[in-house]
């Protein structure tokens, strides 16, 4: 299961990385590296969008606190 | 001067008591509206409300006493246009008359109207609308929040929307009443509740249309302030044409409507796919020109002269880019024929480049001059040849001053 927090923060790496290579004046070494690394945010990313879970849960406050149960379908569904 | 009498002295208490039988028994001051201004207000500790009615002409002592000044939906205020109902009675210590108030309606404008016009202001007042504190939404929330009706339009339109734009979304229901008597109550307690779940990164207040009083717990205190408490991004989806309610104003993102709150709250996995293969093609492509400039830097440098030996480095280079071309055909996003022969054009021109690694490293190559014929051995040079120095950016051109052969080199 990817870890969903880390969408933000690897998407926002990957736009950087890009500027930079696009922004150019670098030595090849320096822009493999940093195109590895996008592929690999990328890779991790596409997994995170590809992750299908349908949840839809309910809150709901009893005596013994707060607790989240499965929406039940209603009639329309 | 006549004497007084010998009976019928009064005490002042007694001549009071007299002045409010007779004024307490008048039933055209039992029971009486009045309209005037209200001024000299002053809210006592004790709950009680002491103010001056007044019109042009005359005024009027007035004390609201707490039971009913806390059931008051407005503030009063000194200035503020009155329709007061109550009794008229004599306040024995003070020997005055004063009006003993039920009820305070604004005059003019709803009592609803002037209530939500005076929190407005207060709160406005006290920063909890203030551009400044607004939160960006996440771009990606792992889990969204939702307070509204279980039963309602609301939350069938959120779980519509929601399900088109991201169906593998998660969504929590804070189930509240959102209209009538706890629906205020029942809407902050589920902010509060929903907006501490683990994940939950940003909660929808929705309601559909209704009537300013329909409306009401949504310019209630009590929502407000639980907006302007939640730890995570609030999104107002109250579906109303105009004006705003006051849990927009808090909130740090209003929608318009429920179907909206979800349009702007649950991303678009459409959308997020383009953008991630969009960033991949930018990148494969930035990456294209770098290695293009640098292999122009090469055929410079180089001029005539033959491939030396490939240095171990550069295969190394090359076998991280295999990899990086197999990853990039792993990828769900990418546009793998177009890409891979991209990253195959690359690999083949990376051939090419083998002496500029050499040269990057420090070595020279060196030629005579003017023949430009290649010099591999000092053997061949004696003092006053010309010969040119080629570096990776460029060549010096140089005269010799002396020749120092290696012994048995």
């Amino acid at each position: 299961m990817p870890d969903l927090a880390r969408f933000e923060p690897a998407l926002a790496r990957l736009e950087q990385i890009v500027r930079e290579l696009e922004e150019g004046d670098l030595v090849l070494e320096r822009g493999l590296a940093l195109y590895e690394e996008g592929v690999l945010l990328a890779r991790e990313c596409a997994a995170i969008l590809d992750v299908v879970d349908r949840r839809i849960e309910v809150l709901s406050e009893g005596a013994d606190g707060v607790t989240l149960r499965p929406l039940e379908p209603t009639g329309e569904e | 001067m006549s004497v007084p009498p010998r009976t019928n002295v009064l005490s002042v208490a007694e001549v009071t008591r007299r002045i409010r039988l007779r004024l307490e028994g008048d039933p055209s001051l039992a029971q009486v509206w009045i309209r005037g201004e209200i001024s000299n207000y002053r809210p006592h500790v004790s709950g009680h409300a002491y103010f001056t009615l007044k019109d042009s002409q005359a005024s009027l002592r007035c004390v609201m006493f707490r039971g009913r000044a806390v059931e008051l939906p407005f503030q009063l205020a000194n200035g503020l246009a009155a329709i007061v109902q109550g009794r008229i009675g004599v306040y024995d210590r003070d020997g005055a008359y004063q009006l003993y108030v039920e009820q305070v309606m604004p005059d003019g404008v709803g009592s609803a109207f002037l209530a939500f016009e005076q929190l407005k202001a207060r709160l406005d007042k006290e920063g909890l609308f203030a551009a400044g504190r607004k939160r960006r939404l996440p771009r990606f929330p792992r889990a969204v929040g939702v307070v509204t009706s279980p039963s309602g339009a609301a939350l069938r339109d959120i779980l519509t929307v929601s399900r088109r734009r991201y169906p593998g979304v998660r969504l929590i229901l804070a189930p509240a009443a959102v209209q009538g008597e706890s629906a205020a109550a029942e809407v902050a307690r589920g902010i509060a509740l929903v907006s501490q779940v683990a994940e939950v990164d940003v909660v929808i207040v929705a309601r559909g249309g209704g009537s300013l009083e329909e409306l009401s717990a949504f310019n209630s205190e009590l929502v407000a302030r639980a907006i302007h408490a939640s730890p995570i991004p609030v999104v107002s989806a109250v579906g109303h044409e105009t004006d705003f309610t006051i849990a927009d104003l808090v909130a740090d993102v209003r929608a318009p409507t429920p179907s909206a709150g979800a349009e702007i709250s649950v991303p678009s996995r459409g959308e997020l796919k383009q953008h991630l293969s969009s960033l991949t093609r930018r990148g494969l492509a930035a990456l294209a020109e770098t290695v293009a400039a640098q292999r122009e830097r090469l055929r410079r440098a180089m001029g005539s002269v033959g491939l030396v030996r490939a240095p171990d480095r550069l295969s190394g280079m090359r076998q991280r880019i295999d990899q990086l071309s197999r990853q990039l055909a792993s990828t769900a996003t990418h546009r793998r024929e177009r890409a891979g022969d991209r990253v195959q054009s690359l690999i083949g021109r990376m051939h090419g480049l083998s002496p500029l690694a050499t040269l990057a490293r420090g070595y020279a190559i060196c030629r005579d001059l003017p023949s430009g014929k290649l010099i591999r051995s000092a053997r061949v040079l004696t003092g006053g040849d010309r010969i040119a120095l080629e570096f990776v950016d460029g060549a010096a051109e140089c005269l010799v001053d002396r020749v120092r052969a290696r012994e048995g080199g």
